[in-house]
């Protein structure tokens, strides 16, 4: 699974990138969730419109502002959203580090649309906004 | 002493008080600008209301100026004025979304685009953090339009806060990307003009910072926080500050306060620097111009409820310190004495380089933006240690102890 692509049910092409697998680069954050779960995650966020030109953000949630760790950073810090890419007719995603990279944060209109559909408070958009998640 | 409230009910998500307007940003992508004078003044029913009012909300400055504090230390006057401030403080003072737009001289698209990282406002500027770059847009402006149509995109830095000081300087605080300071002088002198006034400052990661005379104290979530420490040359000028103070050394929080535990955070701004760790706030003041190198002096330590959470953010202001944790913003203004504002809050912003909202403190909750007034340094002695950073009026550039 991990090292091809897949049809997604949202009719997109998947891509599990290896890199972001068992520490295959040390400098690339990694999933701890399964390859299948990482698709799902994506199909998700696809599906509900979280996506601005051709980047997109996922999160896997039990609750208002309860997200799952889906991975770790370098320094095995835990992670909890997720950011794929559009490149060349394939998606590919990786654990975001919102708190050291601001590029890897999700875009505002995207994280305001997670407050109005009740997944995250204003206050923990302001979070990930500010790297203090 | 209670502080003083006012409540606008709305969806706010960042907000700036500067030169008697209020800019209120909202969550639905607009920036509203409110009169602030007259808002405040709506409140005022009875003459006898005026003095407090206006002390509280209108002229902070007031609170620190030689001739009100000599008033103050009348015992008479100081039972009254005390009553006063009482009074103001049990008021329910509250705009409602629809009064609001009674007090709106202007209400456009927020010049930025999108729901901003961060701002500030310096020399009639806005400044913005976003996700696409550093901006700023004119502002205070007085013909029928109060901001200016043209938003100008400085750099492409991004980053998670913008923190203004004194001489037009900026900290922007960029994660792992580290801390650079920008100079937003209008003018430069000719011997600097082709440098480029964004410099870096850290190439270490930094969650948010403020300045401490000359230095920045850059502060990490992620551990490892330090004083980018700056020296100057002998017999530089105002206008030369920026580009001729030169970094003499990055000193650890770890060395300032002697210990670095797990889960603690630490910030400066002006003469103090400040660690929270478990319920303890550490306090040490600091010299930027000790020449045998004992910078630090006069440690103090309080103590705090840690019910509330991890420590999220940091700040000073004149009246006391600000402590954000998840669940309460405590704003601790002497010993055993504090004010919980309960609630993880969207921002919460205090203003120490203004003139008239020094005693201020911002803090937008879910459906409202509450403005605190805090009075109580009215009646302390200024000669004493205090827990916030210290006024000064007739601070010059190069401060001595």
């Amino acid at each position: 699974m991990v090292g091809l692509t897949h049809n997604t049910s949202s009719g997109q092409i998947y891509f599990v990138s290896p890199a972001h697998r068992g520490r295959a680069d040390e400098h690339k954050s990694i999933w701890v969730i399964e390859p299948t779960e990482e698709i799902a995650c994506f199909d998700n966020a696809y599906t509900c419109l979280w996506y601005a030109g051709d980047k997109s953000w996922g999160l896997r949630i039990q609750g208002l502002n309860q997200l799952e760790i889906i991975g770790t950073n370098i320094s095995r810090d835990s992670l909890r959203i997720a950011k794929f890419t559009y490149d060349s007719g394939q998606w590919h995603g990786y654990p975001a580090d919102v708190n050291r990279k601001p590029k890897d944060r999700p875009a505002p209109a995207i994280l305001a649309k997670w407050v109005s559909d009740g997944l995250i408070s204003k206050p923990f958009m302001a979070r990930i906004q500010g790297g203090r998640l | 002493m209670k502080p003083a409230k006012i409540t606008i009910q709305g969806d706010f998500w960042d907000c700036q008080i500067y030169r008697g307007r209020l800019y209120l940003w909202q969550i639905d992508g607009s920036l509203r600008v409110v009169d602030w004078r007259q808002l405040v003044e709506s409140f005022i029913d009875l003459p006898e209301q005026m003095l407090a009012m206006s002390a509280a909300f209108l002229q902070g400055r007031l609170l620190y100026s030689a001739e009100t504090h000599s008033l103050f230390m009348d015992p008479e006057l100081r039972i009254l004025l005390m009553k006063k401030f009482d009074d103001l403080s049990d008021r329910m003072l509250v705009v409602t979304t629809d009064q609001v737009q009674y007090f709106t001289i202007g209400h456009y698209d927020n010049p930025f685009k999108e729901l901003q990282t961060d701002t500030e406002i310096l020399n009639n500027s806005i400044f913005a953090l976003t996700y696409d770059g550093f901006w700023n847009v004119k502002t205070h402006l007085n013909g029928r339009r109060k901001i200016g149509q043209k938003t100008t995109k400085i750099n492409d830095y991004i980053g998670y806060s913008l923190k203004a000081g004194k001489y037009a300087r900026l900290a922007l605080s960029c994660g792992d990307e580290g801390l650079y300071e920008y100079n937003a002088a209008k003018t430069y002198s000719n011997v600097f003009f082709d440098k480029d006034p964004c410099r870096i400052i850290s190439s270490r990661h930094s969650s948010f910072a403020d300045f401490n005379f000359l230095s920045l104290y850059n502060s990490s979530l992620l551990g490892n926080s330090f004083l980018s420490l700056f020296k100057l040359p002998a017999k530089v000028n105002y206008e030369e500050i920026f580009h001729e103070k030169y970094l003499d050394d990055e000193i650890s929080e770890e060395k300032i306060f002697g210990r670095n535990e797990e889960n603690t955070l630490s910030w400066g701004s002006n003469e103090k620097i400040y660690q929270a760790s478990g319920g303890i706030l550490r306090l040490t003041s600091f010299n930027n111009y000790e020449e045998d190198g004992s910078y630090f002096y006069g440690d103090k330590q309080y103590h705090f409820q840690n019910w509330k959470g991890k420590i999220l953010r940091g700040g000073a202001a004149y009246f006391g310190t600000i402590i954000e944790c998840e669940n309460s913003i405590v704003v601790l203004i002497g010993e055993d004495q504090f004010h919980n504002i309960p609630g993880s809050a969207t921002r919460w912003r205090v203003y120490p380089r203004s003139i008239n909202y020094e005693n201020h403190l911002h803090v937008i909750q879910d459906d409202r933006l509450e403005i605190y007034s805090f009075n109580h340094d009215y009646f302390e002695d200024r000669q004493t240690q205090k827990i916030g950073i210290i006024f000064n009026p007739n601070k010059p550039v190069f401060f001595k102890k």
